[in-house]
């Protein structure tokens, strides 16, 4: 398991402080001061300077008003700030790669350490089959031009001197989406991304950033709009391990929202759908609900595009039922819902992160709030879709004989696992995919640590089991 | 020991979600000896002097803690 980095808490200060100017109504006299509290004079900067540390803050202030940070790079704050209010923003891709703190680490993919002991049978050198190793100054080197990355120098070394070692979000990336531009700085294959957010967690330089919806709902609670928030049912223990769903639905009308639904009232109709496309049994069933495992589908292995499920998502499903007058804001742990939602009647989306922050900047704690039923409740077959195996344990509810269908599931969406779908698709008459580890719960803008909120929501399931039984 | 961390959702968002995560694995697998409690908002994050995540220890206050201060801690004692 791994922790938060200071890159997401710093990503997360940002947050609440531009969430608090805003709802104060003093971001256009506050906004350059951001960066400065962010990173003050006497900080320890994590680059060359706090200077440079500042202007990376305010590229993510940028792209969080829906601007391009590139374009915006020399347009003073006023304007800056007045074509946020206007609408005048850009259309920005779900992720965006920050060239100014990408470090645009290493392409050299084979590294010979201080482990190497310049020893006399060199295999290393042996083996390789582009001579692109010499032995120089009581070291092996590799030639960059000539080595063609075969690996055997790493096999053949027996002090495990040489290493691989790739780009950090080259690595993370399950579809090979990241690229490089000519002075090495990541750029993203929007025709082969997923959105599955794994590269946001995966550079540990804080490069890589989503959009945002968070300024713009802000500006419509404060103009009196009408919201509904739609909790995705991964929404268990997300802003505080104490917390409660009734307290959260408080929290939320404390801040504006007019109303709340239980995104699980949506999930439980799709889950009975998709056991009735089961039932007709034209092939094996893909889930539908996971936009990032649909894109997977879609992009990568194409040839399975037509047994996606029809039956809508849950957020999709909400949409359809959106009444004149009301919008809709999905709050949820993924990336890929943002994308989902522009073919979608849904209005905005906003992470658990990015809620929280609006939270913490109205000094509102969730746990501390008074109980209140949201607007829609669901029941426990639509809140098990949070997890990896529990929407295919919510479509067995629905389906008369359970088991006459075999089941398999993708639990996070793995390199290279193509061939290991096919003899999945083979095999199982319906698939579960999910494109995180553990599923919602483990999605990249979830807070708390996905073996909490899997017992939490576990506890939380059995309780309205127990009441809808009672 | 007396471990008490702040569960309010400004500490939950700013790294305390991963302390009380720690702190919980920390009782489960050794023998460390100390008693966590777990209270809702503590309030002291909206404090002009006290940045989130706070953490009570043995009723004195600590603020913007992070899991390398809180093993430092731990292993003082």
């Amino acid at each position: 398991m791994s922790y938060s980095t200071e890159i997401e808490i710093i990503k997360r200060k940002i947050l609440t402080l531009i969430s608090k100017k805003m709802f104060e109504g003093s971001l256009r006299e506050d906004i350059r001061d951001i960066a400065e509290k962010i990173t003050p004079d006497e900080a320890q900067p994590f680059r060359c300077c706090v200077y440079h540390d500042r202007e990376i803050t305010n590229d993510r202030i940028k792209i969080l008003l829906n601007l391009d940070h590139e374009e915006y790079k020399n347009v003073s704050w006023l304007n800056t700030y007045k074509d946020f209010i206007e609408g005048n923003v850009d259309d920005l891709p779900p992720l965006s790669v920050l060239g100014e703190a990408c470090n645009g680490c290493p392409q050299q993919r084979y590294y010979v350490t201080e482990a190497c002991q310049h020893c006399l049978a060199h295999p290393c050198a042996l083996n390789c089959p582009k001579d692109a190793i010499t032995i120089e100054n009581e070291r092996a080197k590799i030639d960059e031009d000539d080595c063609v990355e075969c690996g055997l120098c790493v096999k053949n070394c027996p002090f495990n001197a040489i290493i691989h070692v790739n780009r950090p979000c080259e690595d993370a990336c399950p579809v090979e989406a990241i690229e490089t531009d000519e002075e090495g700085i990541a750029q993203i294959d929007y025709d082969l991304c997923i959105l599955c957010g794994r590269c946001l967690a995966g550079c540990p330089f804080g490069a890589i950033v989503e959009k945002s919806d968070m300024m713009s709902v802000i500006k419509d609670l404060k103009q009196g709009e009408k919201l509904t928030a739609l909790l995705a049912p991964s929404i268990v223990a997300q802003f505080s391990v104490k917390a409660t769903v009734p307290e959260l639905t408080t929290a939320l009308k404390e801040i504006g929202f007019d109303k709340v639904y239980e995104l699980a009232s949506y999930a439980e109709k799709t889950a009975g759908k998709e056991a009735g496309e089961l039932e007709e049994n034209v092939g094996t069933l893909l889930s539908s609900c996971c936009p990032s495992w649909v894109y997977y589908v879609e992009k990568i292995v194409p040839e399975f595009k037509e047994n996606i499920s029809e039956t809508a998502s849950p957020m999709r499903a909400a949409g359809q039922d959106k009444k004149s007058g009301e919008k809709l804001v999905f709050i949820g742990p993924c990336i890929s819902k943002k994308q989902e939602a522009e073919t979608s009647e849904i209005d905005y989306v906003l992470t658990y992160e990015e809620l929280a922050s609006m939270l913490a900047a109205k000094e509102v704690d969730v746990s501390s709030c008074e109980e209140t039923a949201p607007d829609v409740a669901g029941d426990y077959r639509g809140w098990l879709f949070a997890k990896s195996g529990g929407l295919t344990e919510s479509i067995q509810n629905f389906l008369d004989e359970p088991g006459d269908f075999e089941t398999d599931k993708v639990n996070g969406i793995e390199n290279n696992m193509t061939s290991k779908l096919k003899k999945m698709v083979e095999e199982a008459d319906f698939i579960e995919g999910m494109a995180c580890e553990n599923g919602c719960i483990g999605g990249p803008c979830t807070i708390t640590n996905p073996r909490i909120t899997k017992n939490k929501l576990s506890d939380f399931i059995e309780e309205i089991r127990a009441e809808a039984n009672s | 020991m007396k471990i008490r961390i702040c569960l309010g959702t400004c500490c939950h968002l700013m790294g305390g979600a991963d302390l009380y995560n720690f702190l919980e694995e920390q009782l489960e697998k050794s023998n460390r000896d100390f008693e966590l409690e777990t209270p809702s908002c503590l309030d002291y994050c909206n404090q002009a002097d006290y940045e989130a995540p706070i953490v009570e220890i043995d009723e004195e206050i600590h603020d913007d803690v992070t899991i390398e201060k809180l093993k430092n801690i731990l292993n003082q004692e």
